[in-house]
């Protein structure tokens, strides 16, 4: 059973950073919704674990996007670094998947976008209703993502019993 | 079950994602209710023209999809007198109650599962669906009536000949 989401409440500040917080309730849903969706999905236990802010700096893998309009909008992103990719792919799709396959970028965004059901599911429970888009997939070595000046993101960490993935939140700065 | 002892069945699975149209077939292979053949299609257009209902005897369509969306072809198909006996089965990760609920009253779809799902999950939701195709096959595949016998010549003192006579 996923948490009951107070639309009212707010995160304490992002370390580091003087910008609004992503909503304490969208937080509390995206780590609930991902721990049991891929708990399920892979059939291993994924708990959450400290971030490393470091490792998106020239960022080695494979990410999944999803935006959502509505109640509420913001975008979510799914990244799975490259020494992850290959055994997470294998554990959802049930054969090997190489990280240069284009069926990487399918696994990628089917993970996207069924944790982005649940997600949606879980907020419609709570009034928020949303539509979500089709995942965008990005796959490189050395990148990283920027952001325009108007939107702010949290970045949540996962860990499976081998590997570790995160999932990012983009909302538009409160004004 | 033994393999030849079950249901033959022509599925139609539409997905966008490759990857998710194996994952359904080998779920599907799994759950041992049906042998099924498979006809794959990677949108609701390009489903719109590999659908036949005289061959397609169930299909398994996802929800999201660029262009014409699973929903939208479970519409056009339902629209469709001549089609519209087919079973649809939506298998998306659109998980949220009002959805669902649209899908049963505006695209009259036959069963609704969610993603992530098992093949127990799968078996479940579609068992009551087979054994109705199961059935309708049987009834449908009656045995041909015996050929009628030629009419018997009549033979020289019996009844036919005195009655001719």
């Amino acid at each position: 059973m996923l948490t009951q989401i107070d639309p009212t409440s707010e995160a304490p500040p992002i370390a580091g950073s003087h910008l609004d917080p992503v909503p304490s309730w969208l937080i509390e849903n995206i780590e609930t919704s991902t721990i049991c969706t891929f708990n399920k999905m892979l059939g291993e236990t994924v708990c959450i674990s400290p971030d490393d802010p470091g490792s998106e700096v020239h960022y080695d893998g494979v990410i999944g996007i999803i935006s959502f309009v509505g109640d509420f909008t913001w975008s979510m992103v799914l990244g799975l670094p490259h020494p992850a990719a290959e055994p997470i792919a294998k554990k959802f799709a049930g054969f090997d998947i190489p990280f240069d396959s284009p069926d990487m970028g399918d696994v990628v965004g089917e993970l996207v976008n069924v944790l982005a059901g649940v997600v949606c599911g879980e907020m419609e429970k709570n009034d928020l209703k949303m539509q979500m888009s089709l995942p965008t997939i990005a796959r490189g070595a050395d990148f990283q993502m920027s952001l325009p000046d108007n939107l702010i993101a949290h970045r949540l960490y996962f860990s499976t019993e081998k590997n570790g993935f995160w999932i990012k939140m983009i909302v538009a700065k409160q004004k | 079950m033994e393999k030849e002892d079950l249901v033959q069945l022509k599925a139609l699975v539409i997905d966008d994602s490759g990857i998710m149209r194996k994952m359904v077939m080998k779920s599907l292979t799994e759950t041992n209710l049906a042998e099924f053949e498979f006809t794959e299609a990677g949108s609701g257009s390009e489903a719109m023209e590999k659908f036949d209902p005289e061959v397609i005897d169930i299909i398994f369509a996802d929800w999201n999809m660029p262009g014409m969306s699973g929903i939208e072809f479970a519409r056009q198909v339902r629209s469709m007198s001549w089609a519209n006996h087919v079973p649809i089965i939506m298998v998306t990760s659109e998980s949220g109650e009002g959805k669902q609920q649209d899908a049963f009253d505006k695209a009259r779809i036959t069963c609704y599962i969610t993603k992530p799902f098992t093949v127990e999950e799968m078996h479940e939701k579609i068992a009551p669906v087979i054994e109705k195709l199961e059935s309708k096959q049987q009834g449908s595949a009656k045995p041909a009536p015996a050929p009628t016998p030629p009419p018997a010549k009549p033979q020289g003192g019996g009844f036919f000949s005195k009655l001719l006579n």
